[in-house]
């Protein structure tokens, strides 16, 4: 299985590993307890949504990078892995015109950042919503290097 | 403000919470919960029982954050639903700061036969956007998701 996973592999994963917490809270729940069982199977959905969020934001990163090291000689590639996510940003998307796009993604660098360390910033996720957008910036990524006139290596 | 809820609900989740604004958003999420209780009952109708006396209040992070105590958080209520002298449905509030969403309630749907379904409602809307845009789901069965309906919610208790 070599293949290089795609945010529809995440998304079919989460799926199926999130389903698995919510039946067992299913079956266990009683009125009497709920608060019990629910704290504790939301922490554990929690968790599994907190990482998936790093999955999803490393597929945008995979592509940023692709754009960052388009069109560069394979020795300055491989210093470019080595460097800051931002300036790998700013190189992927140079220009005034992509200074909102750039602070959406540093954005979710940030978030990731700060779940990747364990710090609970926000107290939960809708992971559906968090695909769906993943998917508009990985395809405005997508347009936005065939505009550069690059293909990706 | 970002025309997309993933977008506004980072950037709000980066900045440090301020006292005031803290308070108006639990403000509007409480009247936001409130509002679609209002709705369900008055669609489900007088065939049920109501039972409103149960409060939560958030204690989320950002709350603490801001400097705000228990009994500075707004209570929102807690919904239970009773259909012949039992339980039939619980509407429960969750969290207010997500990524992704304006809130989230936990719906707990107690079938005749005691089995119990669970749902997630989530608020799409953008914070301050005066309009609720509830969504639905059974994440123990699937993850897609609906548009809540109030006006056939009684399907949910059937």
């Amino acid at each position: 299985m070599n293949d290089p996973l795609s945010l529809d592999d995440f998304y079919g994963a989460y799926r199926r590993t999130s389903s698995r917490i919510y039946r067992i809270l299913e079956d266990g729940y009683d009125f009497a307890v709920d608060t019990l069982i629910i704290d504790i199977l939301a922490r554990n959905a929690l968790i599994i949504d907190a990482a998936f969020f790093l999955l999803v934001f490393g597929q945008i990163e995979v592509r940023l990078n692709a754009m960052a090291e388009a069109g560069q000689p394979q020795n300055q590639r491989e210093a470019l892995r080595g460097q800051a996510f931002h300036r790998r940003l700013t190189m992927a998307l140079p220009g005034n015109a992509n200074a909102d796009l750039r602070r959406d993604i540093a954005d979710w660098s940030r978030i990731r950042n700060d779940a990747a360390r364990g710090r609970e910033l926000t107290s939960g996720y809708d992971i559906e919503a968090v695909f769906t957008q993943a998917r508009q910036l990985d395809a405005l990524l997508a347009s936005s290097l065939a505009n550069q006139g690059k293909e990706l290596t | 403000m970002s025309t997309d809820i993933v977008t506004a609900t980072m950037r709000e989740s980066l900045a440090e919470p301020e006292r005031e604004a803290t308070l108006r958003r639990l403000q509007d999420w409480r009247q936001r919960v409130h509002t679609l209780y209002d709705d369900v009952q008055a669609k489900l109708g007088p065939a049920y029982h109501y039972d409103r006396t149960g409060k939560n209040r958030s204690l989320e992070s950002r709350v603490q954050r801001a400097g705000l105590t228990e009994d500075d958080v707004p209570p929102v209520d807690v919904l239970r639903i009773e259909f012949d002298g039992r339980l039939a449905a619980q509407f429960l509030p969750r969290m207010l700061w997500m990524i992704g969403g304006n809130g989230r309630l936990d719906l707990v749907v107690s079938s005749r036969d005691g089995a119990q379904r669970f749902y997630t409602l989530i608020d799409q809307s953008l914070p301050f956007s005066n309009r609720s845009v509830w969504r639905l789901t059974r994440p123990s069965d699937s993850m897609a998701s609906h548009p809540f309906c109030s006006e056939r919610f009684h399907e949910l208790l059937e």
